[in-house]
C-alpha cells in the first residue's frame, strides 16, 4: 500500500483566489459584479428589462400618494407656495433611502445560491447592488424632477450643491442601514422584519409632511436622532433660500451613518464565514 | 495546483464543537482524479465547498491557481424567473467564456429546444438537470468538483453525459465525493479518505478504498 502523501511547502503556494494572480482575481471580481448587475436588472421587478423601467417610475406613485394625502387634509405647504414641491423635497430623499435600504438588505437573501459558484463572493453581490442603486437613484431623481417640471411646477433650487449632497447622504444612509440589517438578517431573520417595518415608520416620522421646527421641543429632540429626518431637513435648507433650520445637526447625522456602516462592514466578513 | 495549508474547519452544533477538518495540509494536482471517501457526516461535502471557496475555513488557507467548477450538475444557482438561456448567459459572463459558444453548446447538448427560452421555474426537474449538466460541460475548468454523481435523463442521455464528462476529464482534474466505491474506482486514480477531521491522501485509489473499507468495518 502506498503511503499517504501530504506535504505543503511555502514555495508551492499560488494565489489565494480562483485566478492566477491578483490582477486576474480583480478581473474575476469585476466580471462577477457586471454579471450580477445584469441579472439584477433582469429580475428586479418580474422578468425582463421592462420591470426595471417600471421600478424607475414607481417613486412617482409615492409622490402622488403624498400629494393625495395632503390634498385630502387640505393643508397648505409648510414652506413655499407649492405643496407638490414641498412634498418632493421629502419624498425624494425618502425614496432614495428606502430603495437602497431594501435592495441592499435583501442582497444575500435573494442571491445566496450564487455563492455556490466558485469565484463569486459576498463582496461581489453587495458591490453589484450598490452600483445598481447609484444608477437607479440617479435616474429616479431625474425622472421625478423632470415630471414635476413638465407638469408646470417651478423648481428653483437655491443650492444645487447642498441639494445633491443631501441626496447622496440619503443614498449612503440606505446602503448603511441595508448592510446592517442585511448582515444581521443572515444570523437572525427577524432583522429583515425590523428592516421592513422601519420603511412605513420613517415615512410617517421623517418630516415628509411637516417641518420639525414646527413641532414641540420634546418631539423635535426625539426626531433629531432620526438621520432620515435630518437629511430631509438638510435638503430643504438647500432647496429653499428662505428656510433656515435650527433642527439640522450634522454631527448626529454623520455619526449615525458611520455607526450603521461600521455595523454592516464588521458583520459582512463574519457572514462570509458562516453563510 | 490547489494548495491546502493547515486547514481547519469546525462547526457549532447543539452547543458542541464539531471538527470537520483538523490542520489538514495537502497539494492537489489538476492532472489527477481524486476520489474522496468517508463515512456519512465525515465532512466530504464541506471539504468540497472549502476547496471551491464557497465556504470559509475556520483557520488555515487554500491557495488556488486553477479554475474550479461548481459542483457538477448544480442547479440551485439558476434564477427561476430567468429563462434557461439567460441563466446560461449569466454563467458564461461570470466565467469569462464566449457567450455565443456556451449558449450554442447548451442548446445542442441539453436538447431543450424552444424551452430554453422559457423561465426555469416552468421546467421539470429532469429538464433542470439537463440544463445544469449541459452548462457544467459547456464551460471549461481545470478542476471539476463532483458531489455524488447522479444520473441525468434517459439511458441515451446518460451515455451522452458520460462521454462529454470523459472528454472533459481527459484535460482536467477531478475531485469526486461519493459513498459508492465502485463509482469512485471508475472515475478516479488517486484517493482521499476523510475521518474524524483527518485527511489521508493515497496515490492509488485502491489503497484509499481499502482503508475506507477497513474504517467502515471497524
Amino acid at each position: 500500500m502506498s503511503r499517504p502523501m501530504s506535504h505543503v511547502r511555502p514555495a508551492d503556494r499560488p494565489s489565494r483566489h480562483a485566478a492566477e494572480s491578483w490582477s486576474a482575481a480583480s478581473s474575476m471580481h469585476a466580471r462577477v459584479v457586471g454579471a450580477v448587475i445584469m441579472r439584477d436588472l433582469q429580475t428586479r421587478f418580474g422578468t425582463g428589462y421592462f420591470g426595471f423601467l417600471l421600478g424607475l417610475v414607481m417613486p412617482l406613485g409615492h409622490l402622488t400618494v403624498a400629494i393625495g394625502v395632503t390634498l385630502l387634509l387640505g393643508r397648505p405647504a409648510p414652506l413655499g407656495s407649492d405643496n407638490a414641491v414641498f412634498l418632493m423635497t421629502g419624498v425624494l430623499p425618502f425614496i432614495l433611502w428606502l430603495y437602497s435600504h431594501r435592495q441592499i438588505m435583501l442582497t444575500l437573501a435573494q442571491n445566496r445560491p450564487l455563492l455556490y459558484f466558485p469565484g463569486v463572493d459576498v463582496f461581489d453581490l453587495f458591490a453589484a447592488r450598490i452600483i445598481l442603486e447609484v444608477v437607479t437613484g440617479t435616474l429616479v431623481v431625474i425622472i421625478v424632477l423632470a415630471t414635476l417640471s413638465i407638469l408646470g411646477h417651478d423648481l428653483l433650487i437655491y443650492s444645487w450643491r447642498g441639494f445633491v449632497f443631501a441626496l447622496i447622504l440619503s443614498w449612503i444612509l440606505g446602503i448603511a442601514t441595508g448592510l446592517a440589517f442585511g448582515a444581521l438578517g443572515a444570523f437572525a431573520p427577524v432583522a429583515f422584519l425590523f428592516g421592513n417595518i422601519i420603511g412605513p415608520l420613517l415615512w410617517a416620522i421623517s418630516g415628509i409632511f411637516f417641518l420639525p421646527d414646527s413641532l414641540p421641543d420634546v418631539v423635535r429632540t426625539i426626531l433629531s436622532y432620526n438621520p432620515l429626518c435630518q437629511i430631509i431637513d438638510c435638503l430643504r435648507v438647500a432647496y429653499y433660500s428662505e428656510y433656515s433650520s435650527s433642527f439640522f445637526d450634522p454631527y448626529i447625522l454623520y455619526v449615525s451613518i458611520l455607526v450603521l456602516l461600521a455595523v454592516g462592514m464588521i458583520f459582512i466578513p463574519i457572514v462570509r464565514k458562516v453563510v | 495546483m490547489i494548495v491546502i495549508d493547515h486547514l481547519t474547519k469546525t462547526y457549532w452544533t447543539h452547543f458542541r464543537r464539531k471538527v470537520v477538518l483538523s490542520n489538514v495540509s495537502v497539494n492537489l494536482d489538476p492532472r489527477t482524479s481524486y476520489g474522496l471517501l468517508g463515512q456519512n457526516g465525515a465532512g466530504k461535502s464541506t471539504f468540497l465547498k472549502l476547496i471551491a471557496g464557497t465556504e470559509a475555513p475556520t483557520s488555515g488557507r487554500i491557495y488556488r491557481s486553477v479554475r474550479l467548477s461548481w459542483p457538477l450538475g448544480f442547479a440551485g444557482g439558476f434564477h427561476p424567473l430567468m429563462t434557461g438561456r439567460e441563466n446560461v448567459r449569466f454563467l458564461a459572463r461570470v466565467y469569462d467564456a464566449d457567450i455565443a459558444e456556451v449558449t450554442e453548446f447548451v442548446e445542442d447538448f441539453s436538447e431543450l429546444g424552444r424551452d430554453l427560452d422559457m423561465p426555469v421555474k416552468t421546467y421539470s426537474s429532469g429538464m433542470t438537470s439537463r440544463l445544469a449538466f449541459a452548462v457544467s460541460m459547456a464551460i471549461e475548468f481545470d478542476f471539476y468538483l463532483v458531489d455524488e454523481i447522479t444520473a441525468v435523463g434517459d439511458s441515451r442521455f446518460q451515455l451522452k453525459c458520460a462521454r462529454a464528462f470523459a472528454e472533459r476529464r481527459a484535460r482536467a482534474g477531478l475531485i469526486m465525493a461519493s459513498h459508492s466505491t465502485g463509482t469512485i474506482k471508475d472515475y478516479c486514480t488517486a484517493g482521499m479518505v476523510l475521518q474524524k477531521g483527518r485527511l489521508m491522501v493515497f496515490e492509488d485509489i485502491n489503497d484509499a478504498i481499502e482503508v475506507h473499507r477497513q474504517m467502515m468495518e471497524a
